[in-house]
């Protein structure tokens, strides 16, 4: 779970330079074309709010599942280790008598 | 050759279908003539704002269930949505607030959707304190599905804040009395985007139902553990553990 996890992470992290690279390409060359710099300015700021709305989105959805699929493998743990436990009381000679 | 379990596709297709969205928003859909790039940031917030309502409407459908039948599964299920709602509810208010910061020049205020929407964030963070230090067992799970049922009478006050008060934030763009004022291009990159956004916390929910009953299993165990111990050493060897203690 964990590495694919990681992989997924990794992925999205590779997936989102490429993607806003290309798009802030394009926004480059849009903005070299143009002749009113003020507006494209303020468009190229604003592609800096969008990127990190972007981010944000997918920092919290993976933080947490990072998170809550962590938990579980602790709690998978102290499982295995409470039935093995209770598979030794009950099987104890004190028990058995 | 190893199959994969169905969490880990159920994983891979909410991954491509984020890369897909991706793409959509970023090179396919055309850029809104007056707010301008920025806008794009709609494609995130307003799916993450949905669930954000979405999440109080499941922990109140929980918290009946749990009331009425008094099964523990239900309680699982509402204490899993509500802190899933957390992470949702955070992400529309972020998201929402960083793309206030250059249409509105504010990173905040307090319009009535904005308002409504923080205090559903602190309705969550609410039941969530409710449940860490309610007591234990039936009682407290009792007490949070009460609150959570209280909770969700702010979803339709969130959905209706912009007919019932004059605010700043702008109208439904998807839904019941939306306006329909989105091109079709956008409304189907915000189709994919929110079946995206809908998956991954659809798979964050049942990550967390899995936690949750795997604690309940700990707490079985642990009192099974217990019965058993106290069946081996007896009432003497009990009795001589207090003495030996004193």
């Amino acid at each position: 779970m964990g590495k694919y996890l990681s992989a997924c992470v990794l992925a999205a992290a590779m997936l989102s330079i490429a993607t806003v690279a290309l798009a802030a390409g394009e926004q480059a060359g849009a903005m070299a074309g143009s002749i009113t710099s003020q507006k494209n300015t303020n468009t190229s700021t604003n592609l800096g709010y969008l990127f990190a709305v972007y981010i944000v989105t997918w920092a919290g959805f993976f933080a947490y599942l990072f998170l809550v699929s962590r938990r579980q493998k602790e709690i998978e743990k102290e499982l295995s280790r409470l039935r093995e436990r209770l598979g030794e009381e009950s099987s104890s000679p004190a028990k058995r008598t | 050759m190893r199959a994969f379990p169905a969490r880990t596709i159920w994983l891979a297709l909410t991954a491509g279908l984020m890369g897909l969205t991706l793409w959509l928003i970023f090179i396919w859909v055309p850029t809104e003539s007056n707010l301008g790039e920025v806008q794009r940031a709609l494609y995130f917030h307003v799916p993450v704002a949905i669930l954000a309502l979405g999440a109080i409407v499941l922990v109140a459908i929980g918290s009946v269930g749990f009331l009425i039948t008094n099964r523990p599964r239900w309680d699982w299920f509402a204490h899993a949505s509500a802190e899933t709602g957390v992470v949702v509810g955070a992400l529309a208010l972020i998201t929402g607030s960083i793309w206030a910061r250059p249409i509105w020049n504010v990173w905040w205020t307090w319009d009535a959707k904005l308002t409504t929407t923080l205090i559903l964030w602190f309705i969550f963070i609410g039941y969530l304190m409710l449940r860490a230090y309610a007591p234990p067992g039936r009682q407290g799970a009792r007490l949070a599905a009460i609150l959570g049922v209280i909770g969700a009478i702010d979803a339709p006050i969130i959905y209706y804040a912009a007919d019932l008060w004059r605010t700043a934030h702008p109208g439904r763009v998807t839904g019941p009395g939306a306006d329909g004022s989105l091109e079709s291009e956008m409304l189907l990159t915000l189709l994919v985007s929110s079946i995206a956004v809908f998956s991954a916390f659809a798979y964050m929910l049942v990550e967390r139902y899995r936690v949750r009953k795997s604690e309940a299993d700990v707490i079985e165990l642990g009192r099974r553990i217990q019965m058993a111990h106290s069946e081996v050493s007896g009432p003497a060897t009990g009795a001589l553990k207090a003495m030996s203690k004193g």
